[in-house]
């Protein structure tokens, strides 16, 4: 079925690229005043094309070692906090997908309930603060470690698994933990990545716990770091561009550009996961 | 089997059912450093009342019904025609990298997307040049009129690309005989798209907006928490950043008054949910499950 290329395609495409351009803009647009210098910052306030190319605010960001440190906490908040969110996640999951559990009925209004009815902030910041998890990183971990929608999503895709499969294993005397992880979790690969790269994002980009439960300075989290940097233009002016605000923009957004550029390295492998993982999840039964 | 739950269940009980408890504060006097459940002072339904007349919680509530519909209204339909359009693309190549620049604003925190904001609309540079040059006021994150806009098509951006990815899946399962028919009867592309796909997807975009609508008072606030500033409360503080506001910023923190007025949201969810579900059961469909 070769078809020529008509008007209808002309348009089309001419619309995805006018879309494709805006979803870029921004990206470079930030790029290009990351690199540029103090002079071609105040030359050209367009911003639209690189003069200097000049990567000397990126060294002094690197060097001050805030972001980098930030970027180290991220790290172990969210490798931490991803994998547990998947153990708890799977786990409960697969065991809410088995018929032979008992009080299944019972079982999952409660947990489907915290989806409808939250206490709120309020509450929630009084507890985190009574469990005297402040200035922790439990704070920023423990609270997201079981998401009810996941889990749900997570329990579907078990449903659909044949029952055969794990039959002839428990003829042969092995455990649940045993089926699941030897043999579920291998076949269910593709959703357990969507959903692991889902938390990792939560976990990566997650400020606001860091905001009402981190004071340290050494344990921000890059995202809360970069809040007070270029949100609430908070820093310490040691760092940040001295006593010239010109390199201080720049030196923001060279701050930004790195802290995206972890996720732009990772995306390309977990993409083909993501649009999976939505779609299989917007299947229902 | 049990032990496999088990870690679910006491997670949801410590955080999500211990804080219910907590909202017994909303009916108290709290002071700070009482611990969660506040001293033994109880006021009744004091906070409530005081909140239905407080002028500037009721300013929020209308912001932000106001900011959801210009995004229902906007983001939905984006998503639509996003899905509609990449559909027809038949180069391959042409269409990943489309799908990749539109997705990946998705994976960007809402600090991220703010900077953006915040330095794209510079008053003194860039863009804002460019218009002053044409004799057009500056667009800024500080204009009360401006702000809903920036606050939708800055959504619109982040997240058309991921929102569409449910459509462009209701849309592989149309089955490909309707178009083949279609095109025996000599219709144009354009009336397949029209006739055909959209059509078909009808059920799925009724399910989106149906949640959409259910979650209206929950979505927004890390984006205008990130975007806002004192000038554009007015059109732009909702709910959350009302109740944030009145507990972290103000000097006598009034955690009660509070957590009354996240009680009272929590309310309006639990409605809003319970009504969309309702009328998607009554098109056959579930949007929740």
């Amino acid at each position: 079925m070769k078809k020529r290329i008509g008007a209808f395609d002309i348009v089309n495409a001419a619309i995805l690229c006018l879309v494709g351009f805006c979803a870029f803009f921004p990206m470079w647009y930030v790029f290009v005043i990351s690199t540029s210098t103090g002079h071609s910052y105040i030359q050209d306030k367009l911003h639209f094309w690189p003069h200097a190319l000049d990567f000397s605010e990126y060294r002094r960001v690197l060097a001050a070692g805030d972001l980098l440190h930030s970027f180290e906490n991220s790290v172990i908040i969210t490798g931490t906090g991803t994998v547990l969110a998947l153990l708890v996640t799977v786990m409960a999951a697969y065991a809410l997908s088995r018929k032979r559990l008992r009080g299944r009925k019972i079982i999952t209004p409660f947990i489907l309930f915290t989806m409808f009815f939250s206490a709120g902030l309020i509450p929630y910041y009084l507890l985190v603060t009574s469990l005297h998890l402040k200035n922790t990183f439990w704070a920023l971990i423990l609270p997201s470690l079981m998401n009810v929608y996941y889990m749900m999503i997570m329990r579907t895709y078990f449903n659909g698994i044949n029952d055969s499969l794990e039959e002839s294993a428990k003829i042969d005397g092995a455990s649940d933990f045993r089926i699941l992880f030897t043999i579920m979790i291998p076949i269910s690969t593709p959703m357990i990545a969507a959903i692991g790269l889902f938390f990792g994002v939560q976990y990566y980009n997650d400020y606001f716990n860091a905001l009402l439960f981190i004071t340290s300075r050494s344990l921000y989290p890059l995202q809360f770091l970069l809040r007070e940097m270029v949100v609430n233009n908070i820093a310490n002016s040691s760092s940040v561009g001295g006593s010239s605000t010109t390199t201080g923009d720049i030196f923001k957004m060279a701050s930004v550009v790195l802290s995206i550029i972890p996720i732009l390295m990772v995306y390309p492998f977990l993409q083909k996961y993501f649009v999976q993982g939505l779609m299989l999840g917007s299947v229902k039964e | 089997m049990y032990l496999m739950l088990l870690p679910a269940l006491v997670l949801l009980l410590i955080f999500a059912y211990v804080p219910m408890t907590g909202l017994v504060i909303a009916f108290k006097n709290y002071h700070i450093g009482q611990g969660m459940y506040g001293g033994s002072e109880w006021v009744g339904w004091t906070h409530f009342i005081k909140l239905s007349k407080d002028l500037f919680f009721r300013r929020a509530f209308v912001n932000t019904m106001i900011i959801a519909f210009l995004r229902i209204s906007v983001c939905l339909p984006g998503a639509v025609i996003l899905a509609l359009l990449l559909f027809e693309v038949r180069n391959r190549i042409f269409k990943g990298v489309i799908q990749t620049l539109v997705y990946i604003p998705r994976f960007l925190s809402w600090v991220i997307v703010a900077s953006f904001a915040i330095t794209l609309l510079n008053p003194e540079q860039g863009i804002n040049v460019l218009l002053r040059g044409a004799g057009i006021p500056a667009v800024t994150l500080s204009s009360p009129s401006q702000f809903r806009s920036i606050v939708v098509l800055s959504d619109l951006w982040k997240d058309v690309g991921f929102n569409s990815v449910l459509f462009t899946a209701a849309i592989m399962t149309i089955d490909p005989a309707l178009y083949e028919s279609a095109m025996m009867d000599g219709a144009t592309r354009y009336q397949k798209m029209l006739h055909i796909t959209l059509p078909m997807i009808r059920n799925t975009i009724i399910i989106v907006l149906v949640l959409w609508v259910g979650s209206i008072v929950n979505v927004g606030f890390d984006q205008i928490f990130n975007m806002y500033n004192p000038s554009v409360q007015p059109t732009g503080d909702i709910i959350d950043t009302y109740i944030y506001r009145i507990a972290f910023t103000s000097s006598a923190q009034k955690f009660s008054f509070a957590a009354a007025a996240g009680l009272f949201k929590s309310a309006i969810a639990i409605v809003l949910l319970a009504g969309a579900e309702l009328f998607a059961r009554s098109i056959g469909e579930s949007a929740l499950f």
